[in-house]
């Protein structure tokens, strides 16, 4: 259970704050509701591109970090899909330093061009390592284009391709500075050490005088539905053959995510899960296997990703797993097994909140979704799951004919 | 209304003082240590058992690992199956860290199942049967995996330089490698077991929340086990590095290179452990230090570049790693070097050592933040026969140490010519 309070700043800021008195540290958490579903087709990889260039100064500070560092305080960020997220932590008393930081590259950037020519360098070398100089490491590249066809998902955060962001320009980032990074487009969240009456004062203070921005349609392309099997076969120099399949799934928002997240746990959580037990323990066609949720705004994926025993053959393997599917398609679960898996969540929220960083991130996270105090109720979400709806939504979802499989071959040079 | 003045930097207040929750220690009836950290609001239990089972203590390559992961595939009383199905309904998971100083096993469980899940662990200690028809799987499985893994050159580039560092029959220097899955017999496991893990011959840590029922389920559960508690040694050998300090592995078809540069250095114990960790900060060992300010923030040849110093056993080493585009490998190292130069010719700024020093000042507080950090930093204490006077010594060195002594500390010990240089891709 977090507690928190909630206010909202006559220029849209969201600010959320949790007093934990039992750390001598402060968590900053502002997110912005941008993503790689919200770049040109033709410019992709730009939403995390952009994250970089925030490090590079702010119209009245020249250096992000070092000021920060001088109070004792450490940073980062990411960007996916939906959302660019950036987090600071700092020793309780010298919180107004991160508000001073955050309201000012919120304000507006330096927008120097040394800035942007190293940082489209350290991208490129940021995909090359992610991606292209490591065993699989394409996959993603591949399978999401197989999987959609006209949503924005059917890009990679990183991008495309290199080339987009060889050819970013200033003009680029100050568009997307100008529409995106407004306070009405963002979340602000505090935990820790702190109290509520001053850290409002501080939000006040640094992010009230921002001027708001218009509020932002998003008009995204629905993904139309799937009606028949997707395949592609790729081969590079891996040790071993792997098989990746995805299925159409419903949005983080919607209710039924949450007996996807089961089902896939059951397909993979733990050593005793169905997947470890039957595809790599007992049959022996897989080395290695697992199930997760993309966790998308919009709707997203559940995918299998195996990697398959020397000497198996790719086919065999793939209808291993198909069976394993099935039998979730077909018949119900046991209430224990369900259990199970209820009590994993249980756990697994609990275990998750142990950090003011992580309290911070879930709260700005779940008000995007809709509202802050959901952090609260996922326990009852899972407990809700019931054996029914599983078998339902697993017959709906994991038809063949919704989903797309990447045959992944070696090929030893 | 006053104008905010947006250049002006908010006052940064004098660090507070660092309170580091100390670990309250009781030995049970049979002899067996354990040490409690009793802190925060949510019913969560970390329990880690640390053992001096690593592989300075074992009679053949991988032993000493291959027991620690394949633990939990079965006993003489629960199968491979049964054990995690026990755990996993009751939301428990447990780690297995097999690293080659001090293996421990960790159980991270709700307080309230305690006493479901705890007895499983006690049961892999007493009862490990090591059945051959799991092994066969573990085994095949590891070797996949290992295969997989040093297809990536940032993986064996960190393998080779231990290698280089310590010689290739050195317990901290030898790159597994798949035969040697195959080579451990079920006998070794089981022998290595019954010398180490059958009579608990380790240190128990329990951080979280820690009630009198908690602890009377532990009691229950191990008071009663015969054990035999050895003295700490983690003697090290000496290591025997390669003669050519320099190598390069010739990788095809990559667009980055990983490059390792590594000396040799000592352990935790000696004097200059401490400050050298303040020389390292400054040199690769945060976001704005001289490598990642030259290498990444102005040259853009990297995603990132880091150096740090780790501990293994008596012995350690000072390590620099970075994955680079194959066309700057050359100029990398060139820049490397040069930091190494700059750091021995120039004194560094005061301004910057501050920064340093309020940087580390920061860590240490984020590093006890919640019972599982506070039981970590005393983990690393317990590993190398230290106790908590060592934190007071960090915390003053960091307050005082001088640019002067930083530029002293880099001639000693940031010198070219004591670096094992490795290039694992291509030299560009």
């Amino acid at each position: 259970m977090i507690l928190f309070e909630k206010h909202i700043l006559s220029n849209g800021l969201r600010v959320i704050i949790h007093e934990d008195r039992s750390t001598p540290i402060a968590a900053m958490n502002i997110l912005y509701d941008v993503g790689a579903r919200d770049e040109d087709p033709d410019k992709t990889g730009f939403a995390h591109l952009f994250e970089h260039l925030m490090f590079g100064g702010s119209v009245n500070i020249p250096n992000y970090d070092e000021p920060l560092q001088n109070a004792g305080g450490e940073n980062n960020a990411f960007t996916n899909n939906d959302i660019t997220n950036y987090y600071l932590t700092l020793p309780a008393q010298n919180l107004e330093t991160g508000f001073w930081l955050e309201s000012d590259r919120m304000l507006s950037l330096a927008f120097s061009k040394k800035s942007l020519d190293v940082q489209r360098n350290v991208v490129i070398e940021e995909f090359r390592q992610r991606y292209l100089n490591q065993p699989y490491g394409d996959v993603w590249l591949k399978l999401k284009p197989l999987a959609y066809k006209v949503h924005p998902y059917l890009w990679n955060t990183i991008g495309k391709e290199i080339s987009h962001i060889e050819n970013a320009t200033m003009d680029d980032v100050k568009a997307f500075f100008a529409k995106h990074y407004k306070p009405n487009n963002a979340i602000l969240s505090v935990a820790g050490n702190v109290k509520t009456d001053e850290v409002l004062k501080l939000a006040e203070k640094w992010f009230g005088p921002i001027p708001g921005g218009e509020k932002k349609e998003r008009k995204l392309p629905a993904e139309p539905p799937q009606t028949e099997e997707r395949k592609l076969e790729t081969s590079a120099d891996v040790p071993y053959d792997a098989i990746y399949k995805a299925w159409h799934i419903c949005g983080r928002k919607d209710a039924d995510y949450y007996t996807f997240d089961v089902i896939s746990d059951l397909l993979s959580r733990g050593r005793s899960s169905r997947l470890y037990e039957g595809l790599v323990k007992n049959k022996k066609l897989f080395s290695e296997i697992n199930a997760y949720l993309s966790g998308d705004d919009d709707p997203g994926l559940l995918v299998i990703a195996g990697k398959v025993s020397e000497g198996v053959d790719i086919k065999k393997a793939e209808s291993g797993i198909a069976e394993e599917v099935n039998k979730l398609r077909s018949s119900v679960v046991n209430e224990k097994e369900l259990q199970k898996i209820k009590n994993n969540m249980e756990a697994s929220l609990v275990f998750s909140e142990m950090s003011v960083e992580g309290k911070a991130l879930n709260l700005a996270f779940f008000e995007l979704m809709g509202d802050a105090e959901d952090v609260n109720r996922e326990a009852e979400k899972y407990q809700a799951v019931s054996i029914e709806t599983v078998k339902d939504l697993a017959e709906k979802n994991l038809a063949d004919t919704n989903c797309s499989t990447l045959y992944y071959h070696t090929k030893k040079t | 209304m006053q104008t905010l003045d947006r250049t002006k930097e908010p006052e940064v207040k004098p660090f507070p003082d660092i309170n580091i929750q100390e670990a309250e220690h009781i030995t049970l009836a049979n002899g067996l240590p354990v040490h409690i950290i009793n802190s925060g609001t949510q019913d969560v239990l970390k329990v880690e058992f640390l053992f001096q089972a690593g592989a300075l203590k074992q009679p053949a390559r991988l032993v000493a690992a291959m027991t620690i992961e394949a633990i939990g595939e079965g006993t003489e009383k629960l199968s491979a199956k049964e054990i995690s199905e026990k755990l996993d309904f009751y939301g428990a998971s447990l780690k297995k860290d097999s690293s080659r100083d001090t293996p421990a096993l960790v159980l991270y469980t709700l307080g309230k199942h305690l006493d479901k899940t705890l007895p499983v662990v006690k049961d892999m200690f007493l009862n490990a049967s090591y059945p051959e028809n799991e092994l066969k799987t573990y085994r095949e499985n590891s070797k996949q995996r290992l295969i997989s893994n040093e297809k990536k050159v940032s993986t064996l580039a960190s393998k080779l330089i231990y290698e280089m560092l310590y010689g290739k029959d050195h317990p901290f220097g030898y790159r597994v490698i798949p035969e040697d899955f195959d080579n451990v017999t079920r006998e070794q496991l089981i022998n290595y077991h019954r010398a180490h893990y059958m009579n608990i011959d380790c240190n128990v840590i329990i951080s979280g929340k820690v009630t009198d029922e908690v602890m009377n389920i532990v009691r229950q559960e191990f008071e009663n086990i015969p054990a035999k508690i050895s003295a700490f040694d983690n003697t090290t050998p000496p290591p025997q590095p390669v003669k050519e300090k320099k190598k390069v592995v010739e990788v095809q078809d990559v667009v980055q290179s990983a490059i390792k540069l590594a000396r040799p250095l000592f352990s935790k114990k000696h004097p200059d452990y401490i400050p050298l960790q303040v020389l390292n900060t400054v040199f690769g060992g945060y976001f704005g230090s001289r490598l990642m300010n030259n290498i990444r923030e102005d040259k853009g040849y990297t995603y990132g570049i880091g150096s740090g110093l780790i501990a293994l056993g008596t012995t350690g080493i000072w390590s620099i790693g970075s994955e680079v585009g194959v066309e700057v490998t050359q100029a990398t190292l060139k820049e490397i070097y040069l930091e190494m130069k700059r750091l021995r010719e120039e004194p560094v700024a005061q301004e910057e050592l501050d920064t340093v020093k309020s940087y580390m000042l920061g860590a240490f507080l984020k590093d006890v933040d919640g019972p599982f950090a506070i039981a970590e930093k005393y983990i690393s204490l317990l590993k190398y026969g230290l106790d908590y006077s060592y934190y007071q010594r960090w915390i003053k060195t960091v307050k005082s140490i001088t640019p002067a002594e930083i530029q002293a500390l880099a001639n000693k010990y940031l010198v070219e010519e004591d670096f094992y240089e490795l290039v694992v891709g291509k030299m560009g």
